[in-house]
């Protein structure tokens, strides 16, 4: 009897250890770059990108402690965490799904040697020995022209590796804009190798009429924002535009978002959200953030087969050590898939991590026969208020 | 050009006049006549000099880039569209040159604003062309070539350097293993102030044939407002109003130049039992369209009877994949109900909205007309929801729409690559000897690789009697009607090699049936069951008290 007691009082006293520590759960806040995986960029403007790399097995091509300096002003950290979570594709004819990263994975010897030719003017990077990541400085046209002739063109870094996945080919590559722009996407190429028995499910390729099946990719990428030094005040916000009825006018809301939640978009609002510091300000005491530029609507589906995590475009969680993969996601003590981490967490200013879904359907023909020409699907990560004006 | 013309007239004078001393009693009206005869016949030659077939030489954009692929085409300055172009033409590495669209051009950028207080139609009622043409700096174009654009405005001549022609490269084109292309395109852009905006219409076309209509916008902010829910509170304090800018394009599709037998049609990936089965709808009447995200819908251009070496019409899809600021407006405003509109093509209709002449806007272009068989127009739209940072002030950096224009068949192949890849045989993972009983159903599954992608083709001989392979999965089925011991030889073919493995597959007699083996298995089961929770409540003990 007593011993059952104490058994009771201690696991009561375990859980509650546990449920602290998951309140409270931030990104270790003093992680260092392995000697060798800094990248590092000053423009002639004066404004600089500089971060850490890593390659997992699963995920491929980690960037890890993102910072960004304008021009004359201070360098201040974006991102703890940045990483291509889940690739899951569907294919049209309803054969079984896969899920790229944590089947396959993207790094391991399915990340491919990147040769000079695939680097022009850049340095590829080695890890393990082999040439996996490319870093390249490229001229990107105009960042403003005005009046008076006043006009600039800016550079971008590109940072980008390729993983090849059952003879697919995904680029992922991530451009840090001189003007604290980010822009993320994924190239896919390679060889299509999928037949379909039925003509609806695919479209007919080769002089043989081979039908090469379609398919849907679903990208889950994984964004841990850790605005400036504090890696545990961020705040998201959600803003909408509600158009009157007669809709000729629209009306700004702001919300902060207090408790996790998944959300899809819905362009007649023109809902965002965006990632703010609860103490940092620009000069013009504006908090400074960062915002989500989702504009991929198209092909933003919501997968074959009634999967919750499909059902959302967007997904604002509080850090979770173990919330790693948004599908197929270990489950000690841990939720499976990114609609599970979604659990009713507060995420007002704690250490907020996003999860953008982004769909790209490809329908073979035979000009992808081959090896298929690159598809891009792309997002941007937009400072806004980080600093009070124009920094360039 | 002018130059051109006084010779010419010297030289139709001086022959008419010679001509006027044989035919003296020809009428001043004949004589004008024939004077205009000669000017075509010495017109002739002078323009077969040029390459251009639609244009003179300075309207005549011919460009063959680094891959081999070329696109030509002519462009015009107009007042209110600005640089349109036509006569577009792609020539695929290789292949054969067609005829894409006869015109192509911005239709409009209407930028209604949050608090209503204007709602401009830039293209129609400023126009991005003429006085609001920006004549570019040298650095403004960068390795590029500028071409000088001349036009007459309250009876001054102005010549400005106004369209910036780039060839640019993106360092992956396609990628397999390290078979890899760099791309390559043919950019074409000019700068448009339009009040405090500056837009910077660009075209981009690529070597693989895709086509993209870009729209940049930088400039100022043109607009600040009291009222915070009608913008954004920037670092100056001011209010900078929130907007939207839609931008259309009108897309004169000719595909192979014949302009009255392309296929307009509607493509949806209908969700079906866990399967997306393609719809296609092919338009026979003007129609105003909106994306789906449900199916993923896509709209697709075909020729009836160009085809490509495998048999496959040619034609382009057209992806307004970026359409997550679409913005259906006020009744007023029917242009911006819909993202993708097909129509009969009219001279008169430029502007998807404030049309000068005839129908007033796109949702009156859509109007019932019979576009089977007739000249097509496609109009699309893309829209950018701008709401103001302080970043935007005192200059805004440019913000980028665009929409995708893709061949599909237009080659039998992708003609870009040059690798002949060396095929190596397909791999075969070696199977163990199997041991199944009679009349009990089997299931086997043969795996194998191929390092080139190929497609695999599965084979096998001696299978015991009942069981058979499926060509295309590998998996072999059946119920095994016959016992004893078969020696079985699998195969996968990519085509052109094969592999093969071999193995014994005993089929047991239907006297010793599955409770003894099953049994047995099943014996194993529970042990290993049992373990695991043995193992599992020794490490686990708290959650199982709890």
């Amino acid at each position: 009897m007593k011993l059952s007691i104490i058994k009771t009082l201690f696991t009561l006293a375990a859980i509650a250890v546990f449920s602290i520590v998951n309140v409270a759960q931030a990104r270790p806040n003093n992680t260092s770059c392995p000697t060798g995986n800094t990248i590092s960029k000053t423009f002639s403007s004066g404004a600089a990108w500089d971060m850490c790399w890593g390659v997992r097995a699963e995920e491929g091509v980690v960037l890890s402690d993102v910072y960004y300096k304008p021009a004359n002003k201070i360098r201040r950290r974006v991102l703890g965490e940045a990483s291509l979570s889940q690739i899951q594709t569907e294919y049209d004819d309803g054969s079984a799904t896969e899920f790229l990263v944590t089947q396959y994975g993207l790094g391991g010897s399915n990340l491919q040697t990147l040769n000079a030719s695939m680097c022009q003017g850049g340095q590829v990077r080695r890890h393990n020995g082999r040439q996996v990541l490319c870093e390249v400085t490229k001229s990107n046209g105009y960042i403003y022209r005005s009046s008076n002739n006043t006009r600039r063109q800016g550079s971008k870094l590109d940072v980008y590796s390729a993983s090849n996945i059952n003879a697919r080919e995904f680029i992922i590559k991530w451009s840090f804009l001189e003007n604290g722009s980010i822009e993320v996407a994924s190239g896919l190429t390679g060889i299509f190798n999928k037949t379909a028995s039925n003509a609806v499910n695919g479209w007919p390729v080769t002089a043989q009429n081979r039908i090469a099946t379609g398919f849907t990719d679903h990208y889950f990428w994984r964004l841990d924002f850790d605005i400036a030094n504090d890696n545990g005040n961020d705040i998201i916000e959600q803003i909408m535009s509600i158009p009157s009825s007669d809709r000729l006018t629209k009306t700004k809301q702001v919300q902060t978002i207090s408790n996790e939640i998944a959300a899809s978009f819905t362009p007649s609002d023109k809902k965002f959200w965006r990632v703010k510091d609860q103490s940092v300000t620009n000069e013009a005491n504006q908090a400074i953030s960062y915002e989500m530029v989702a504009l991929n609507y198209a092909q933003q589906s919501k997968g074959n087969s009634n999967s919750q995590w499909l059902k959302n475009d967007m997904f604002l969680t509080q850090y979770n050590a173990c919330e790693r993969f948004a599908v197929q996601n270990p489950s000690n003590n841990c939720g499976t898939d990114v609609s599970q981490f979604v659990n009713g967490q507060n995420i007002n200013a704690k250490d907020v991590v996003v999860w953008y879904r982004l769909v790209h359907h490809t329908l073979p023909r035979d000009e992808d026969f081959s090896p298929a020409p690159i598809q891009w699907s792309h997002f941007i990560m937009l400072p806004r208020d980080w600093t009070s004006t124009n920094s360039l | 050009m002018k130059m051109k013309i006084r010779v010419l007239h010297r030289l139709i004078t001086t022959i008419g006049s010679s001509i006027d001393n044989y035919l003296n009693n020809l009428n001043a009206f004949l004589r004008v006549a024939v004077s205009l005869l000669l000017l075509i016949l010495f017109q002739t030659p002078f323009a077969s000099v040029n390459a251009a077939e639609n244009c003179s030489d300075e309207f005549y954009i011919d460009e063959t880039l680094p891959s081999g692929a070329r696109w030509d085409m002519c462009w015009e300055h107009r007042i209110r569209e600005g640089i349109t172009l036509s006569h577009v033409y792609f020539t695929p590495k290789g292949g054969i040159r067609r005829m894409i669209l006869n015109q192509a051009a911005v239709a409009q950028i209407h930028v209604p604003y949050d608090d209503n207080g204007t709602r401009f139609h830039d293209l129609s009622d400023f126009g991005i062309g003429g006085q609001n043409l920006l004549d570019l700096n040298a650095d403004e174009c960068p390795s590029g070539t500028i071409y000088p654009i001349s036009y007459v405005f309250e009876n001054q001549s102005f010549t400005k350097n106004g369209l910036c022609k780039q060839i640019k490269q993106d360092d992956i084109g396609f990628k397999s293993a390290s078979n890899s292309e760099r791309s390559h395109y043919l950019s074409l852009f000019n700068v448009s102030p339009v009040g405090a905006y500056y837009y910077i219409p660009t075209w981009k076309f690529m070597d693989n044939g895709t086509i993209e209509p870009w729209m940049g916008a930088t400039g100022a902010l043109q607009r600040f407002s009291q009222e915070e829910n009608r913008g954004w509170k920037m670092g100056d304090n001011r209010i900078g109003i929130a907007h939207i800018h839609n931008f259309f394009w009108k897309l004169d599709f000719d595909l192979n130049k014949t302009h009255l037998d392309d296929v307009v049609e509607e493509v949806n990936f209908v969700l079906s039992n866990g399967k997306r089965n393609r719809q296609t709808t092919t338009f026979n009447i003007e129609a105003a369209r909106k994306v789906n995200p449900d199916t993923m819908r896509h709209w697709r251009i075909s020729d009836k009877s160009a085809r490509n070496s495998n048999g496959h019409n040619i034609s382009y899809d057209i992806l307004l994949n970026e359409t997550g600021h679409q913005d259906i407006g006020p009744a007023s405003e029917p242009f911006t109900a819909n993202d993708f509109h097909v129509t009969k093509q009219r001279s008169q209709e430029k502007f998807a909205s404030h049309n000068t002449s005839g129908a007033r806007n796109l949702a009156e272009f859509v109007n019932g007309e019979n576009i089977a068989d007739d000249d097509i127009v496609i109009w699309a739209g893309i829209t950018f929801y701008h709401m103001p940072r302080s970043e935007d002030a005192p200059h805004m950096d440019v913000h980028w729409s665009k929409m995708s224009i893709v061949p599909r068949d237009l080659t039998a192949k992708n003609v870009l690559n040059n690798v002949t890849q060396t095929n190596s045989a397909p791999q075969l993972t070696s199977i163990s000897d199997q041991n199944n009983q009679l009349n009990i159903s089997v299931s086997l599954n043969v795996q194998a690789s191929d390092v080139n992608g190929d497609v695999l083709t599965y084979s096998a001989s001696g299978l015991p009697t009942g069981l058979s392979i499926n060509a295309n999965t590998g998996q072999i089925l059946g119920n095994p009607n016959q016992s004893g011991n078969f020696s079985v030889q699998v195969n996968v073919s990519d085509g052109q090699t094969s592999s093969s493995t071999q193995f014994t597959w005993s089929i047991g007699s239907g006297n010793n049936n599955s409770d003894d083996s099953g049994g047995g298995s099943l014996n194993l089961f529970v042990l290993l069951f049992l373990s695991l929770f043995i193992w599992a409540k020794s490490r686990l003990r708290i959650r199982f008290y709890v």
